[in-house]
């Protein structure tokens, strides 16, 4: 009995994460030979609207300025450009040369100077929604590089009534500073070129990143604006975005650099903050999304997938487990040895999608060399697993500790690219 | 010993067997100096970039006599960039090109015109072209690449290749093909069976300006206000499921997204932007004052349109379409754009696959 309760579990495991190798290899053949969707990048002369350019900021004083200044010099019509960078409660400098910039820029930048309340990048961006009249909202993390054309871009699409959110690709800048970097580069690439920009094509849910985007002011207010109670307040807007039948838009061409953790420490905080919202948001918005009329089969299906993202890791962790108990305890029966070697060939084989993924990222982008570091990934792969693992079984196991549910800012370095 | 001396030799093998392949990864690792993807951060997707590049690297090669005084003292010219692109500055006594080796088609220099100059038909220039002055270029000229400093004609059957950009105005004969980019700072007028990607001007006139019929305009025309069943979603937006399909002089207010297709009846009016998840038919007369965006895309005749016009396909306008205007210039795009004589537009017209006017379009 108990033998047939661990097969079919690892069968069960094995089928799940077949079908995510299967969707990882979907998007990236999608991505390789299917027609491409980049609907709104060639507007390039409207009457621009009014924007605020939102920028979260605790103790960022190594990195605000930069931004402030590449903000400054974007081609967008000076007087229908805001910048609002929020000074959250910071301890460092980030005030101080927050009101250096607004005192030399005041038409242009008006500073918002957070000196309490609850912490996280969701109640700042909350408090500071209350001081915009504008109707297209967008966000910049303080490390974040946008170049010039940047702002046009994100706010094209917003020219298509439908839209509520657009999502702009992310590279990681400080990419040569270690291993780390280097591997965060391949997930990146992986992540934007392939996975955002294929969801994109298929007409899916392309997912708000939270940072070098854009929102639609009365969208956002309408579905209840920023959740401060989540960690991910990203995909949290995205799929009450999507629920409420508003559009989440990908635009793959508008490219913008950011800092990626340059310690495992950080990184390993960074993904358990991220697998901790993403339960969050899959306990939440799972059933709703299942039952949503205006979405298409294909839509809620890939909305569940991306909504347990994070418990996969979980789920293949069991899976070796069981197999291994599966083989230990049934290991003389023909189906024991299935068991073993069904797990044995999705984690030789099946794993392999996602890293597949990279290497057409890496063809996509001509970075081709990039292609020899792909080995290495099975070690960044393995640290996730287990961040993502504890994160989630401290979260299942102790819902109402508070330490799941801290917000921790990712580190900044400072160092800049060349 | 010997047992020994063969497991390590397995073992060894082992090794060699599981670490070999990772050696470039190694190799790669221990580089220093990894760059990140390169993001050209001053690209503005601005539509004149290859025209100023050009333009500097022709002034980056002229410094003695600088490119201006070649042009004002009208010196003529021959020699080498500094890339090894060979060169000529000339001076036309005629007012017409003449090849150096009269039989030749084709130009091998980068050409710099001081002084206004006819092009005879059929040359084909291998590096850009400069004018410093008017230039007319004759039947079938072939240019890779042309700038303008004044205007610029090009007659029947001409090709660019790669762009052209012209100071003042541009006007295109009919059959020509403009491959890449091409914009005016002041107007363009592009002629029957045109083939173009990407058009910008603050006055983009589509056939000869003389036969462009003022765009029917259905302020004046009596509209009644229609209320549509729709779901409020945020602001002025409201979603429709199905199809919309609004009689003729009906007007709406507020922004619509349509998960079916829409028609829009004659000489209507949409004070907002509309969007069709599938097929738009916007009828003759009508006024939209936001953005169209749909998957088809079909506007007839006189239809007035502010805003950005996207169809994700293809899209066909009709004789005396007014697209944007001069208060408000717009980009009308779609990997397909076919527009009949008679329509004008303010701003960008960026067919992303083929664009064409009249005719049709092979695909």
């Amino acid at each position: 009995m108990i033998a047939l309760v661990i097969r079919g579990s690892v069968s069960l495991v094995l089928v799940v994460a077949t079908l995510y190798a299967l969707r990882h290899y979907w998007f990236t053949l999608n991505r390789l030979f299917g027609s491409q969707l980049h609907p709104y990048v060639d507007i390039d002369t409207a009457d621009w609207p009014k924007v605020t350019v939102l920028i979260p900021a605790h103790n960022e004083e190594l990195v605000i300025a930069q931004l402030l200044n590449a903000l400054l010099k974007v081609n967008y019509p000076v007087d229908r450009l805001l910048i609002l960078p929020i000074n959250d409660r910071s301890e460092d400098r980030t005030g101080e040369i927050i009101n250096d910039f607004a005192r030399r820029f005041p038409n242009r930048i008006r500073p918002f100077h957070r000196q309490s309340g609850e912490g996280g990048k969701a109640a700042a961006l909350r408090d500071a929604m209350e001081l915009i009249d504008d109707e297209i909202v967008l966000v910049f993390d303080a490390d974040y590089v946008p170049g010039l054309g940047l702002i046009k871009q994100l706010v094209a699409p917003f020219f298509d009534p439908g839209v509520g959110a657009v999502m702009g690709r992310v590279v990681p800048w400080n990419v040569g500073r270690n291993c780390l970097t280097r591997l965060l580069d391949l997930e990146r690439a992986g992540g934007y070129q392939v996975d955002q920009q294929a969801r994109m094509n298929m007409r899916l849910i392309p997912l708000f990143g939270g940072t070098a985007g854009g929102l639609r002011k009365s969208a956002l207010d309408a579905v209840g604006g920023w959740n401060p109670t989540t960690l991910t307040e990203d995909t949290d807007v995205t799929f009450r975005l999507v629920l409420a039948g508003w559009e989440v838009v990908y635009q793959n061409r508008s490219e913008c650099y950011e800092e990626v953790p340059e310690n495992w420490y950080s990184r390993i905080r960074q993904i358990q903050r991220w697998a901790t919202g993403h339960n969050q948001a899959l306990a939440r918005y799972s059933f709703p999304l299942m039952k949503h009329p205006n979405s298409s089969f294909a839509q809620r299906i890939d909305g569940l997938f991306l909504l347990a993202v994070y418990a996969m890791p979980v789920l293949i962790l069991t899976g070796w487990l069981l197999a291994l108990l599966s083989f230990y305890i049934d290991g003389e029966s023909l189906s024991g040895i299935i068991s073993m070697l069904g797990i044995s060939a999705y984690t030789s084989v099946g794993n392999f999608a996602p890293f597949f993924e990279i290497a057409a990222a890496m063809h996509l982008d001509r970075t081709r060399r990039k292609m020899l570091l792909i080995p290495l990934n099975i070690f960044g792969f393995l640290v996730s697993l287990m961040a993502v693992t504890q994160a989630t079984v401290s979260q299942i196991l102790f819902p109402f500790w508070r330490g799941s549910s801290i917000w921790h800012k990712t580190e900044r370095s400072g160092n800049r690219a060349a | 010993m010997n047992e020994l001396l063969a497991s390590t030799f397995l073992f060894g093998i082992a090794i060699l067997c599981f670490g070999l392949p990772l050696v470039p990864t190694i190799v790669e690792l221990g580089k220093r100096g990894a760059r990140p993807l390169s993001v050209d951060r001053t690209n503005e997707g601005e539509i004149r970039h290859f025209a100023n590049t050009f333009k500097t690297l022709l002034e980056s090669n002229f410094r003695n006599p600088t490119l201006r005084e070649c042009i004002d003292q009208g010196v003529d010219l021959q020699g080498r960039f500094d890339d090894g692109t060979p060169y000529r500055v000339l001076r036309s006594t005629t007012g017409t090109f003449e090849p150096a080796t009269p039989d030749s088609r084709s130009i091998p220099e980068l050409i710099i015109f001081s002084g206004s100059i006819a092009v005879p038909a059929g040359l084909e220039f291998v590096h850009g072209l400069y004018a410093a002055a008017d230039i007319d270029c004759g039947k079938k000229t072939v240019v890779r690449s042309l700038y303008g400093a004044s205007n610029v004609q090009l007659r029947e059957g001409a090709v660019v290749l790669r762009w052209i950009h012209v100071d003042n105005e541009l006007i295109v004969g009919a059959a020509c093909q403009l491959y890449g980019r091409a914009s005016a700072e002041e107007s363009m007028r592009i002629g029957r069976g045109v083939e173009f990607e990407r058009l910008n001007a603050p006055r983009i006139v589509f056939e000869n300006p003389s036969i462009v019929t003022p765009a029917h305009v259905s302020d004046s025309t009596p509209c009644q206000f229609v209320k549509v069943k729709a779901a409020h979603m945020a602001g002025r937006c409201y979603a429709i499921d199905g199809d919309l399909d609004l009689p003729p002089n009906s007007l709406i207010h507020g922004d619509f997204v349509v998960r079916g297709a829409v028609t829009i009846g004659r000489n209507s009016r949409v004070e907002g932007s509309i969007k069709s998840q599938k097929r738009m038919w916007i009828q003759r007369g009508t006024t939209i004052k936001g953005s169209v965006i749909s998957s088809e895309l079909e506007i007839e005749s006189d239809c007035r349109i502010r805003g950005p016009v996207v169809a994700s396909s293809e899209m066909i306008i009709h004789t005396g379409c007014r697209l944007g205007d001069e208060m408000h210039p717009t980009s009308v795009t779609a990997p397909y754009i076919l527009i009949d004589p008679g329509v004008l537009a303010f701003g960008s017209v960026w067919a992303r696959e083929r664009g064409r006017v009249g005719g049709l379009i092979a695909r």
